[in-house]
């Protein structure tokens, strides 16, 4: 027989550290062809970071994204990042790249008020486009023309136009003596996972059927990446959920599993059928633009949803991951001892 | 790895003059979805690989009386072959629940039964639908019904300088089908599988076959459980004796993938189902 229960639960997220001491940097270089070289330390292991990088350097520059180029090659050459983990690069690396966008605009200032005899305070930006405030017709130039001549020279001064940037969440201070309050977090995502799922009561089997995940954000700096990471993290949760297991929960230890195929995530067939998800903003005062992390935070509702959802569908709770087949019959077996 | 010598030819009298001259030091290689797993950890070391795709084993044609499936014939093609899917439909079943589509464009017939795993899907289909295979080596050939030609996990009567060129399937009539229970959906080796194959004759079940994937040292036919279906009328009672019984007839392992006590008692529950499932599919007629 199969059996229908659904499932909730609430997820908080802490996005980016705060106590331990949480910096990141960035370097931005204008290049000969006046596209701009974004130097990051943050790792892209696909979750999105030197997209949404790119994106925040175009928008404190104003130019296109396709005249940013990014890249984190290295980090024997990279700026420094504390790392891709703790959900922390999107609250943290934005910081860095919009301060090393102002340091490189100063920089450019001063390059283009010393080749005008001008006061750099005087130097305007718009997009593409340096000028002289109130002498816009006669002293402008572009970028391109920028980039030419501070690195070719051809009668202009020779120029190196870098900027850098660093920032770190406010230093820590010690606890509140009255009250104890600590701020160890620079910030805190909420999550919410309903999940609906199918028991078959004499196989064990369970079948998520619909699933629905909504995230509050801060501010979806690329809502693609940030559906994307919330179904990423419906996999990771669901294999926690219901299939991934190692010692001690394999039959006997002769049985840990030895490689990666043998480790049980689970197919796009094991995928809910029926997949929503929902982004919240609320803008978060620590970020830029009121951006913060919360990635990791989506792998954490789905495994107590279905959990929850199983409960609801025969009756019992299981208190242990994964909620394998097996664990589902001797659970149903033991409730029907215990009536 | 030392030098391993590699053979490709593209006929049968020179493949198996190739196994008559190397005997147990070559290894035959046709999708290579199990063979090359076992080479990369050592757990075979031939002195020669003959690599079989080059045969025009890869077809299947409709005899009067069988199908007759070339052993390089892929997994893919069993699944969505018309003959296959009109004629065998439980086979084409298990060929779309076996391995990811990677591997079913590899993996071949012929190499899912010389494996002898317990677990084959194929195998646990060709069983219901009465198959056997040809095997030819350089002094003749002979055909072999699948039921006799498993002897433990990875052990068959194969010999040495024999190969399998053909597997038979009759052209019998019936309603089958196949289920497999997984750890997961997709990409999954069966914790347990069935098919099942009634010939119904009005009420009455005039023969049926029931056989199980991943509960015996080998794919098991349950004798007994088909004997008590034959010549009864079929109803839901006798369904469940039937699946009691054939568990009765299996002996699982706990491995990895489950432990015994759950696959008999998943297993039971899965024969019912296919029993059940059965009856209501189109029935294949010849």
């Amino acid at each position: 027989m199969k059996k229908k229960g659904v499932g909730m639960s609430c997820v908080l997220h802490p996005t980016g550290n705060k106590g331990a001491g949480d910096p990141s940097q960035a370097a931005i270089q204008l290049k000969p062809d006046g596209t701009f070289a974004l130097l990051v330390g943050a790792v892209d292991i696909g979750q999105g970071s030197n997209t949404i990088l790119r994106q925040f350097a175009a928008d404190a520059l104003g130019v296109p994204i396709e005249k940013i180029l990014v890249s984190n090659f290295a980090d024997d050459f990279a700026p420094l990042c504390l790392g891709s983990f703790a959900s922390r690069v999107t609250l943290i690396d934005p910081h860095a790249v919009v301060n090393a966008v102002e340091d490189l605009k100063r920089r450019i200032r001063e390059w283009v008020a010393n080749e005008w005899e001008a006061n750099p305070e005087d130097i305007e930006f718009d997009g593409e486009t340096v000028y002289l405030r109130g002498d816009r017709e006669r002293r402008s130039m572009t970028m391109d023309q920028i980039a030419a001549g501070a690195n070719f020279g051809g009668g202009y001064n020779p120029g190196f136009l870098v900027g850098t940037g660093a920032w770190q969440p406010a230093k820590f201070h010690a606890h509140d003596p009255e009250t104890g309050e600590m701020p160890a977090v620079g910030a805190i995502s909420f999550g919410c996972c309903i999940a609906e799922v199918e028991v078959d009561t004499e196989t064990g089997v369970v079948d998520v059927t619909r699933l629905v995940q909504v995230w509050e954000v801060g501010k979806a700096v690329n809502p693609l990446l940030v559906r994307a990471q919330i179904n990423g993290g419906l996999h990771i949760g669901m294999g926690y959920a219901l299939t991934e297991s190692s010692y001690p929960y394999w039959p006997t230890e002769d049985y840990a599993p030895e490689k990666l195929g043998d480790y049980f995530m689970p197919t796009f067939l094991d995928y809910p059928p029926e997949l929503i998800y929902g982004i919240e903003e609320v803008p978060h005062p620590a970020g830029v633009q009121g951006a913060k992390g919360f990635s990791e935070g989506s792998s954490n509702g789905p495994p107590p949803a279905i959990i929850a959802a199983i409960h609801d569908a025969i009756g019992v709770w299981i208190d242990t991951y994964p909620a394998t087949p097996e664990v589902i019959l001797k659970a149903l077996e033991a409730k029907k001892a215990s009536e | 790895m030392r030098e391993v010598l590699y053979y490709a030819p593209t006929e049968l009298t020179e493949a198996t003059a190739i196994l008559a001259d190397h005997r147990d030091k070559a290894a035959v290689l046709a999708g290579g979805t199990d063979l090359l797993p076992k080479l990369n950890y050592y757990e075979v070391k031939p002195h020669a690989l003959l690599y079989i795709g080059r045969l025009g084993l890869s077809s299947i044609h409709n005899g009067s009386s069988a199908l007759t499936i070339g052993a390089t014939t892929t997994t893919a093609d069993l699944a969505t072959h018309h003959l296959v899917q009109q004629y065998a439909p439980a086979l084409a079943q298990a060929a779309r629940l076996s391995g990811s589509v990677a591997i079913q464009n590899a993996a071949t017939i012929g190499g899912n039964i010389a494996n002898a795993s317990p677990a084959a899907d194929l195998v646990v289909a060709l069983l219901a639908l009465d198959a056997s295979v040809r095997l030819l080596s350089h002094s003749g050939q002979r055909d072999v019904h699948l039921a006799d030609f498993f002897l433990g996990p990875h052990l068959t009567i194969l010999q040495p300088d024999e190969l399998i060129t053909q597997i038979h399937v009759p052209l019998s009539p019936g309603k089958t089908e196949f289920l497999k229970l997984g750890r997961r959906k997709g990409q999954t080796l069966a914790v347990v599988s069935v098919a099942v194959r009634l010939q119904l004759d009005g009420d009455l079940c005039h023969d049926a076959r029931i056989v199980l994937g991943s509960m015996a040292p080998t794919p098991l036919r349950c004798r007994t459980a088909e004997h008590l279906l034959r010549g009864q009328k079929i109803t839901t009672d006798l369904i469940h004796q039937a699946a009691t019984q054939a568990i009765a007839e299996s002996s699982p392992i706990t491995d990895q993938r489950a432990t015994a006590w759950y696959r008999k008692k998943a297993g039971e529950a899965l024969v019912q189902r296919a029993l059940l499932q059965a009856l209501d599919k189109k029935e294949v007629r010849p």
